[in-house]
């Protein structure tokens, strides 16, 4: 033992080197780091599993990757390797035959996506956004127990925007739609009387890969419409202090005419620009928000 | 004495780039180039990658990584402008490692913090492009006028559209490997290391090089090299225009080799003086002038913002 150390010490020193960050998702202790140096709104995806949550923050890097996206320059991000793992399987050189996104697994728990954007005129500094993914496994939970609803309530109250992910393709289908819209509406139902929505919340429900829906012709499109319309009635959305359905589809398919993130532009401005949820005054004179029918915007939307 | 930091993934043009640099300075064949106010101490390194370039051959890369590493004590003709310039050579290898295994090494760090310029090189044929499989899909259908992939899709009712998109579950035959990543955004991640020593020097000159300039197809002169980092690169050009508190940039075209050193490189090696090789492009950049990037990363062209 003393000769071994011994030896240590004559032995040169080698510099070891320095660790450099990994660029992975977020941990929420690492999470709650950055938001302590600055202020950071953040979005919770919600939906079952291959709703589509991790291939809408990946196709939002993605969409920076050929220019300004929403208005804004790509300034950064702490989770840069991240995205771009969760990029891969719909990139050509993954030699994929159809664009897919690794599963986000429940062991992986609450994983935060870090962007950060600039206005393009540069006239106001930078913004930045976290982006909180967990495996739908969780949501399938929190619908059948109450227990799993109320451990997840931290997460949702401390969420700026509360963003819900309906499979739009399985809602238009006629094989999956019943179990899709039964499903959707047992979650909702479930984040409403446990309190998890309440009247701070800002509620987005995306209706994904709505580039399949409109590949299926027109009909199925104004069909796929009212079957989300009437999935959330006035009395839910009334409930919220924002309540918006909006088509997406993140990443086209490659028949489609919607161009990649498509309706996503949008809400990423909202997103970004909104004044932080515990900023936001209560107040209840935006009727026209909630209300505003889907087959209203319809022709803004698709 | 200032030091360069020199930033590129493997074979962007970084050591060609410093071959050339030394023989314009050393041989002041260029009018208005910067010139070697002496020779430093070891020219060893430096004079092997010059042979080497006279030669069209390319680097044999023989001496030791820790020895990669130039010093020229430069001075502007013009004006009073004089300094050592440390221009240290490192392998793509080490910027190819930072991004993929989250480590650089102890030199590198102490580079970082004194460095107060950065050349950061682009070779436009090793570029990973962000292409997806959707626009492959696309291509190819468009190529073929619709019918490679598009027939049997067409085929399918409405119901069996939608049933279809959910029923496709792809696998990649290739595993994910961080290289695999697009340049641009490599680029960006090795830029963000550097964020915490920049924020006390901010900003920092930052002089984007794209290497085998005489490579890039152009037609009436166009494009620029900033016209082509905004259309090749433009996950970088964005991160440096909104990042402008810490960066101010210039970009520039180089051909340092004037052409390829592949096939009989005999007319190429005969161009006599030998700097009318040197190819380069951008702002205030005379013929052959391949020290204008370091002489603007410098702060010597003082008109310049």
């Amino acid at each position: 033992m003393e000769s071994s150390e011994s030896l240590a010490d004559e032995s040169p020193q080698i510099a070891q080197p320095s660790q450099l960050p990994a660029g992975q998702p977020l941990s929420a202790t690492q999470a709650s780091e950055v938001l302590r140096e600055i202020h950071a709104p953040i979005v919770m995806l919600a939906g079952a599993a291959k709703a589509g949550k991790t291939t809408l923050i990946a196709s939002i890097h993605d969409a920076f990757q050929r220019g300004p996206f929403a208005g804004y320059l790509a300034s950064g991000s702490h989770t840069l390797m991240g995205f771009e793992e969760r990029c891969f399987d719909s990139r050509y050189r993954s030699g994929a035959k159809e664009p897919a996104t690794i599963r986000t697994r429940a062991l992986e728990g609450s994983l935060y996506y870090h962007l950060k954007v600039r206005e393009k005129d540069l006239q106001s500094p930078a913004r930045q956004i976290l982006f909180l993914d967990m495996s739908g496994e969780h949501y399938e939970r929190m619908t059948d127990s109450e227990s799993e609803a109320r451990r997840l309530a931290p997460l949702v109250h401390r969420a700026d925007h509360f963003v819900y992910l309906v499979n739009g393709a399985r809602l238009a289908s006629l094989k999956f739609r019943s179990h899709t819209v039964s499903n959707a509406s047992m979650l909702m139902r479930r984040l409403f009387e446990s309190g998890l929505l309440d009247s701070s919340a800002r509620v987005d429900v995306l209706l994904t890969k709505w580039d399949l829906v409109q590949l299926a012709g027109p009909e199925i499109v104004r069909e796929a419409l009212s079957v989300a319309d009437s999935l959330f009635p006035e009395k839910e959305r009334a409930r919220v202090a924002r309540f918006r359905i909006t088509p997406v589809a993140a990443r086209p398919h490659f028949l489609s005419s919607l161009t990649p993130g498509y309706g996503l532009q949008e809400l990423l401005r909202s997103w970004v620009e909104d004044l932080p949820k515990k900023l936001l005054i209560h107040s209840r004179t935006h009727s026209d928000e909630r209300s505003g029918r889907l087959f209203d915007r319809f022709a803004l939307l698709v | 004495m200032e030091t360069l930091l020199v930033i590129g993934l493997p074979e962007t043009g970084k050591t060609t780039f410093l071959a050339a640099l030394w023989h314009v300075a050393g041989s002041e064949e260029v009018p208005a180039s910067l010139r070697l106010r002496r020779l430093s101490d070891d020219s060893r390194y430096l004079n092997s990658i010059k042979n080497d370039w006279h030669l069209c051959q390319p680097s044999t890369r023989s001496i030791m990584v820790s020895e990669r590493s130039g010093k020229l004590w430069l001075h502007d003709p013009g004006r009073e402008d004089i300094g050592e310039v440390v221009f240290p050579d490192l392998a793509g290898e080490e910027f190819r490692d930072q991004w993929k295994i989250r480590q650089w090494s102890t030199d590198y760090h102490n580079l970082a913090q004194t460095a107060r310029q950065l050349l950061l090189f682009v070779h436009p044929e090793k570029v990973v492009e962000p292409l997806t499989v959707a626009e492959v899909q696309q291509l190819a259908a468009t190529a073929f006028n619709g019918v490679l992939g598009h027939g049997d899709r067409l085929e399918l009712s409405a119901q069996e559209i939608l049933d279809d998109g959910e029923s496709a579950l792809a696998s990649s035959a290739n595993e994910w490997d961080p290289e695999h990543a697009p340049t641009q955004v490599q680029l960006v991640g090795l830029l963000q290391f550097l964020e915490p020593f920049l924020v006390s020097k901010q900003p920092i000159r930052i002089a984007v090089i794209i290497s085998a300039w005489d490579q890039v197809p152009k037609v009436d002169g166009l494009p620029t090299p900033q016209a082509w980092i905004e259309a090749r690169l433009p996950y970088l050009d964005q991160y440096l225009r909104s990042n402008c508190e810490l960066f101010t940039v210039r970009v520039y075209g180089v051909s340092a080799q004037g052409g390829s050193f592949k096939g009989d490189t005999s007319q190429l090696a005969a161009v006599q003086p030998a700097s009318r090789r040197i190819i380069i492009e951008g702002p205030n950049c005379s013929p052959n002038d391949i020290t204008e990037p370091i002489r603007w990363a410098l702060g010597w062209r003082r008109e310049d913002p």
